[in-house]
C-alpha cells in the first residue's frame, strides 16, 4: 500500500515533468525585447564590429550632445527627455552601450577593460561628428556620468561641456562608498528576499533568460524614486562582467588624474530624494573638477533624467547657453 | 541600477534547501509522528514547518508535508510546499543510507510578476547515526520543472509584447552538503545542515549559492 503511494507520487512528478512544451525562457522576444541583431528595423550603428542601438534628434550640424546611460547594463530609454534639446538647436545623440539595452549582446570577453567603454564612446562621437569644429557636450547619468568623466579625463580638449547626474564616484573607493549607502541590507525585508527568491524558479545561461531575470530584480528597487523608471532591456552579462572588471581592477576605476585640466564648467546634479547620495557625496565627487555648478534637483531620486526632468531641463538650457 | 550592483556585491548569507533527514536511530517504535520547525536560507531567509508520518512497513518510510516562506511583510505571496517522503534504503551497523523524493509547488510574487511552479526534489543521504547524534552527507537535485508567469501592468507597460503562460524548462539546482543532529531527551532532535548549490548545466548560479538550516523535530 505504501509503495503504491510512493509510486503514485513518482507518476505525478513524471507527468509534470513530461508536460507538453509551451514557451521557453530563452526564446527571442517572448520575455525581453529583440535587439538590433534580431530586428533590423531598430535604428543602429556599427561601432568596432558591434551593432549599437542608436538614434539622433535635431540638425546634425548643430552642437552635439551625447547622452550616456547608466548601469552598466542599463539603456537610454529613461533619458529620452533629453531629445527636447533638439528644439534648443542641439544635435542629440543616444546610444545603448555594448551588451545593453537593444544593442548587440556580447560575451564577457568584450568587457575586458574600462577602456572599451571609452573607446566605444569615442567611436560614437566620431561616427556622428559633422566636422572637427562641431562642439561636443557629454551628458551622463549614474554609470554614464562616470563614463563621461572617464572620457574627459583622457580627452579634455575634445569636450566643450559636461553634464553629470549622480555619478557613483570617480574612484572605486567613492563608488563603493555610494553603493554601500544606497542599498542597506535588511535580512528580514520583503524586497531583499524577493531579490534572491526567483533563483529557484529560473536558471539559464543565455542572454534572454539572464536579461529577463535582471529585469525582475529591479522590482521594488528604490533609490528615492517612488515609481519604476522606463527601460528597454537590461544587459545582465554586461552588468556582471563590468562589476567583476571593477572589483578585479579598481585602479581602472580612477578617472581623476587629468580632470584638473578640464577648464570648462561642469553641471553636476544630485537628487533631493536619493538620501544615499546627498550634498556631502556630491561635493566630494565633484571636487575633482576645477569649475563646478552643483545643483540639487528637487522632487526626484536617482533617476534625475526621467523623474527630475522638469527641474533639470531649465538648468541644462541655461548651462548650454553659458558654455556654447 | 546602482542598487542591483550593490546587492550583487553585498553577499551576506547562506543558502539552504530544506532537505533535513531524521535520525532513524533515535526513534522508538511508538514514535510514528513528527512535527518540525526550522529557520534557514532556501533561496531566501525562510521559516519552514511540517509534519511527518512513519509508515508501518518492512523498510522504514516517512511521508512528510512541509511549508516554507521567506521573511518579509507579506507572508503568503511567496512560499514553497513539498509533499513526499524518505525511505531508509540501507543499514549496516550505524551506517545508514536514505533516499528522499518530493513533489514541490512554489509561488513567488513581486510588483512585476507572479510565478507559480511545479517541480521535484530528489536526494540521497549517507551517514553515521547513533541514538543520540548523527552526522551525514547529502547530495540532491531540486528542479523547478514548469513555471507559469503572469506579468503586471508595470512590466507590460515597459514591454507590451511580453508573454504570460507556462514556461518549460525552468530552473534546477544540484545541492551538496552536510548535516548533523543531536537528540534531546526522548522526543526532541536538533539539527543543522550546511551546503552549497550549483545550477544545472552551464546555467548561472544562484546569487547566493549556499544553504544552511537550523531546526528541531518533535517525535510523538
Amino acid at each position: 500500500m505504501n509503495y503504491k503511494i510512493l509510486s503514485l507520487l513518482a507518476i505525478v512528478v513524471f507527468l509534470i515533468s513530461s508536460c507538453e512544451k509551451e514557451n521557453r525562457f530563452d526564446e527571442n522576444g517572448v520575455l525581453v525585447p529583440l535587439t538590433v541583431i534580431e530586428d533590423s528595423t531598430i535604428p543602429s550603428i556599427n561601432i568596432d564590429g558591434i551593432l549599437l542601438h542608436s538614434e539622433t534628434y535635431g540638425d546634425p550640424t548643430n552642437p552635439m550632445i551625447v547622452v550616456i546611460h547608466g548601469g552598466p547594463g542599463g539603456d537610454y530609454r529613461g533619458m529620452l527627455k533629453f531629445k527636447e534639446l533638439a528644439n534648443d538647436d542641439m544635435f542629440v545623440v543616444f546610444y545603448d552601450q555594448r551588451g545593453a539595452g537593444l544593442s548587440e549582446r556580447v560575451d564577457e570577453s568584450a568587457f575586458g577593460s574600462v577602456q572599451v567603454y571609452i573607446d566605444e564612446l569615442d567611436a560614437v562621437i566620431n561616427h556622428y561628428r559633422h566636422d572637427s569644429d562641431q562642439q561636443i557636450v557629454l551628458a551622463g547619468h549614474s554609470w554614464g556620468a562616470m563614463l563621461a568623466t572617464a572620457y574627459v579625463n583622457q580627452n579634455s580638449n575634445n569636450i566643450d561641456g559636461l553634464i553629470l547626474a549622480e555619478p557613483g564616484g570617480f574612484t572605486w573607493g567613492q563608488t563603493e562608498t555610494y553603493l554601500s549607502k544606497s542599498r542597506e541590507l535588511k535580512l528580514f525585508d520583503e524586497l531583499t528576499n524577493d531579490f534572491v527568491y526567483q533563483d529557484q524558479f529560473i536558471t539559464g545561461s543565455d542572454h534572454n533568460t539572464l536579461d529577463y531575470k535582471m529585469a525582475l530584480s529591479t522590482a521594488g528597487v528604490s533609490t528615492g524614486d517612488m515609481d519604476f523608471f522606463p527601460y528597454w532591456r537590461f544587459g545582465a552579462i554586461c552588468l556582471t562582467a563590468s562589476i567583476q572588471l571593477a572589483m578585479d581592477n579598481p585602479d581602472q576605476m580612477d578617472f581623476t588624474a587629468n580632470l584638473n585640466n578640464f577648464g570648462t564648467k561642469v553641471l553636476f546634479a544630485y537628487s533631493e530624494l536619493n538620501t544615499a547620495y546627498g550634498l556631502e557625496h556630491a561635493e566630494k565627487v565633484s571636487d575633482a573638477f576645477p569649475l563646478v555648478q552643483l545643483e540639487k534637483i528637487q522632487d526626484c531620486g536617482h533617476e534625475i533624467p526621467h523623474f527630475g526632468w522638469q527641474n533639470f531641463y531649465p538648468l541644462i538650457q541655461n548651462y548650454l547657453i553659458e558654455i556654447l | 541600477m546602482k542598487n542591483i550592483i550593490i546587492t550583487l556585491i553585498t553577499i551576506f548569507s547562506i543558502h539552504t534547501l530544506s532537505a533535513q533527514t531524521i535520525n532513524w536511530k533515535s526513534s522508538t517504535e511508538d514514535q510514528t509522528n513528527l512535527v518540525f520547525l526550522s529557520l534557514g536560507y532556501d533561496f531566501a531567509l525562510t521559516t519552514q514547518f511540517g509534519y511527518g508520518l512513519q509508515l508501518n512497513t518492512s523498510k522504514p518510510i516517512i511521508l512528510t508535508a512541509d511549508y516554507s516562506f521567506p521573511m518579509g511583510n507579506k507572508i503568503v505571496d511567496d512560499f514553497k510546499i513539498r509533499l513526499g517522503g524518505q525511505i531508509l534504503l540501507l543499514e549496516k551497523d550505524s551506517w545508514l543510507a536514505t533516499a528522499k523524493v518530493y513533489g514541490i509547488f512554489r509561488r513567488h510574487q513581486t510588483k512585476l510578476v507572479k510565478m507559480a511552479s511545479f517541480g521535484s526534489e530528489f536526494s540521497a543521504q549517507f551517514g553515521y547515526y547513533k541514538p543520540k547524534w548523527s552526522v551525514s552527507a547529502e547530495i540532491g537535485f531540486d528542479k523547478s520543472i514548469v513555471t507559469h508567469l503572469k506579468h503586471s501592468d508595470i512590466l507590460r507597460d515597459n514591454y507590451q509584447e511580453i508573454q504570460d503562460g507556462w514556461f518549460i524548462p525552468s530552473g534546477g539546482h544540484f545541492f551538496y552538503g552536510m548535516q548533523g543532529s543531536k537528540t534531546l531527551g526522548s522526543s526532541w532532535e536538533l539539527y543543522l545542515s550546511l551546503g552549497a548549490t550549483n545550477a544545472q548545466s552551464d546555467d548561472e548560479n544562484a546569487l547566493l549559492p549556499f544553504y544552511g538550516r537550523l531546526g528541531v523535530f518533535k517525535k510523538f
